[in-house]
């Protein structure tokens, strides 16, 4: 299901009236925006014990599962352009983690933010009542809501085998979520009914590291235990990372 | 004016009709395909019910699948029908057996299961191997283990019946009886069965009060501490997917791999969904299990390693969630508030011919 987004895209009135040379001959461009997911700089293999983390866990990666939401792409004079929206990505699904926008504000963009998670509006339990997104139910007792992220698999310590869950969301009234900012190298030019694709990465091994080095031994049974889902999203500000423009 | 000249043609075409030999007219009365349109409803919470556009729901179409859900025609020797294994006093699974057993005695090596809420469900079977009730109602027909009877000689037998013929007519327009006409009047009747109205459902619609003990069931069950949500989701109860649970070290009955023919798929089952559980038993895809008391004793203390087993076993090197005696009960009175008999007693849901000669 490729997420179109037609009359979401909520432009903010700045723009209007902005200094960004927008003009009744300035029509829109279509950005579509892709969500891929790396280990260093190999594409993501599921199911196979082949990483290796900063602690030194030999790991592999079964379930990827996540929400971002509220994208907001910036032009260089300021003005936004904010997508209030819910996307939910399914690395082992290539009907998901695309975002397609066909009414892009054409311009000079320097920098694209998301939430990684739910923000508080869109974090409430049944919101989404249908699969996959309803699988991601985050229960009432701790808190309720939705998981903003499943990424889980096996690893290796000390030649067993073991499992974990790396499961991140708001424990009780603590919202967790957090802000990525991308800056562009050099301003993402959308031009009039141009078609153009951003693709942005996430480096599951920076889940593990910086600032926080964690071992896979203690990701489990995580959901209640806030050391560990603040030290995660600590390290989930630096996983992501932008690719060109093409 | 209009009224006038329909008035003096009505007339003519009597004179005409009057004039003529009386074996001119026809007799039989032309037959009219105007199917009753039925609305399913999603209950409140349930996620949105999917009708296949090549199937919609109808009074007729769904009669006629109860009627075909629950007789015997379907087998060769006319001595099972659907409800024989499936039947509804047991949220429609096999009188508590742990296999069925098919007309020539033969036992299956899977534990029959409930036809419950599988209107939401995108896989059948515990292996999965079918996408939809439209196929999975082919299957059990032409099963050699089960009703073993052939599909053009279920046909048969159905078009050559008095009364089958002129039910097909009014669910679907066609008198000429095939496979999947049977197996979309049954998937109609299926899709109906729904369970929503367990003591569960009315403690959320605020009509009854937990007991302690079930509430702390609760919170056993929807916490890390028996962690049973992961996969039994939502409002359903399953989250529909596939899981090797840590049965057994290696797997003879190798699951999902079955189908999918993916090695890394070897031990996983579907999810199978805790409403009306306690009326479902035995418990597992080989029904090994005799009481939810060794079900939930099995998640706490006896689970195996394997290869495939999912991530979301996550204390199997403790053998499981290591459950005190008095959070064991605890939980299995959550459990049993997920029991609606509501739906088991439902008339609509009923064997016809208990009722009535047909």
């Amino acid at each position: 299901m490729k997420i179109r987004i037609i009359t979401l895209l909520t432009i903010i009135s700045a723009l209007l009236i902005g200094s960004c040379n927008l003009d009744e001959n300035d029509g829109p461009a279509n950005l579509e925006i892709t969500f891929n997911h790396r280990v260093g700089n190999m594409d993501l293999k599921f199911d196979t014990i082949k990483y290796t983390n900063a602690y030194g866990n030999d790991y592999s990666v079964t379930t990827l599962k996540y929400f971002v939401s509220e994208i907001i792409l910036t032009m260089t004079d300021g003005t936004n352009a904010i997508l209030n929206n819910v996307f939910y990505v399914d690395a082992q699904d290539n009907n998901t983690g695309k975002i397609y926008i066909n009414d892009m504000p054409v311009g000079d963009y320097e920098s694209i933010s998301f939430v990684f998670g739910l923000t508080e509006q869109f974090n409430i339990s049944n919101l989404y009542p249908n699969p996959p997104e309803s699988n991601m139910e985050w229960p009432q007792p701790m808190g309720g809501g939705y998981h903003y992220m499943k990424l889980e698999g096996k690893f290796d310590s000390a030649n067993i085998v073991k499992n974990y869950q790396a499961h991140t969301g708001r424990l009780m009234q603590t919202p967790h979520f957090i802000e990525v900012n991308l800056n562009f190298d050099t301003p993402m030019v959308l031009s009039y009914d141009g078609e153009y694709n951003l693709d942005i990465y996430m480096d599951i091994n920076n889940w593990w590291v910086n600032p926080n080095t964690l071992d896979l031994n203690n990701i489990s049974g995580i959901m209640g235990n806030e050391e560990i889902q603040t030290e995660l999203m600590e390290n989930g500000s630096n996983v992501f990372n932008l690719g060109n423009l093409d | 004016m209009r009224s006038w000249i329909s008035i003096l043609f009505a007339l003519l075409t009597l004179m005409l009709v009057h004039g003529c030999k009386k074996d001119v007219v026809p007799d039989i009365p032309i037959e009219v395909y105007d199917p009753t349109p039925y609305i399913l409803e999603s209950p409140n919470g349930f996620p949105d019910l999917i009708i296949p556009e090549d199937n919609p729901m109808t009074v007729e179409g769904i009669e006629l699948g109860r009627r075909l859900f629950y007789d015997p025609i379907l087998s060769a020797d006319n001595t099972q029908s659907c409800g024989s294994c499936h039947n509804p006093a047991f949220s429609f699974t096999d009188n508590g057996k742990r296999f069925s057993e098919g007309i020539d005695k033969i036992k299956g090596n899977r534990n029959s299961m409930p036809v419950m809420n599988i209107g939401w469900m995108t896989s059948l079977f515990w292996d999965g191997r079918s996408p939809n009730m439209e196929d999975q109602a082919l299957q059990p027909v032409i099963n050699p283990i089960e009703m073993h009877q052939s599909w053009p000689e279920a046909a048969k037998k159905l078009n050559e019946h008095p009364s089958y013929p002129d039910m097909f007519f009014n669910a679907f327009g066609v008198r000429q009886i095939d496979s999947s006409l049977v197996a979309k009047a049954i998937a109609q009747f299926e899709r109906t069965l729904i369970s929503s109205n367990s003591k569960w459902d009315r403690y959320l619609r605020g009509e009854t009060p937990l007991t302690q003990s079930e509430s702390r069931g609760f919170e056993i069950f929807f916490t890390e501490k028996g962690d049973c949500f992961h996969c039994h989701s939502t409002i359903l109860y399953t989250d529909n997917l596939f899981h090797n649970n840590g049965l057994d070290s290696t797997y003879t009955d190798i699951g999902h791999a079955d189908f999918t023919k993916n090695p890394l798929d070897v031990g996983k089952f579907k999810t199978p969904s805790l409403r009306n559980i306690t009326l479902t038993g035995p418990y597992m895809h080989d029904g090994r299990f005799n009481t939810l008391e060794e079900v939930i004793e099995f998640y706490s203390h006896n689970l195996v390693w394997s290869p495939t087993i999912d991530p979301l076993m996550k204390k199997v090197s403790q053998g499981g969630v290591n459950l005190t005696e008095q959070e064991k009960m605890n939980l299995l009175a959550f459990i049993k508030t997920l029991t609606d008999t509501t739906f088991t007693n439902n008339p609509d849901y009923s064997d016809p011919f208990n009722n009535e000669s047909f």
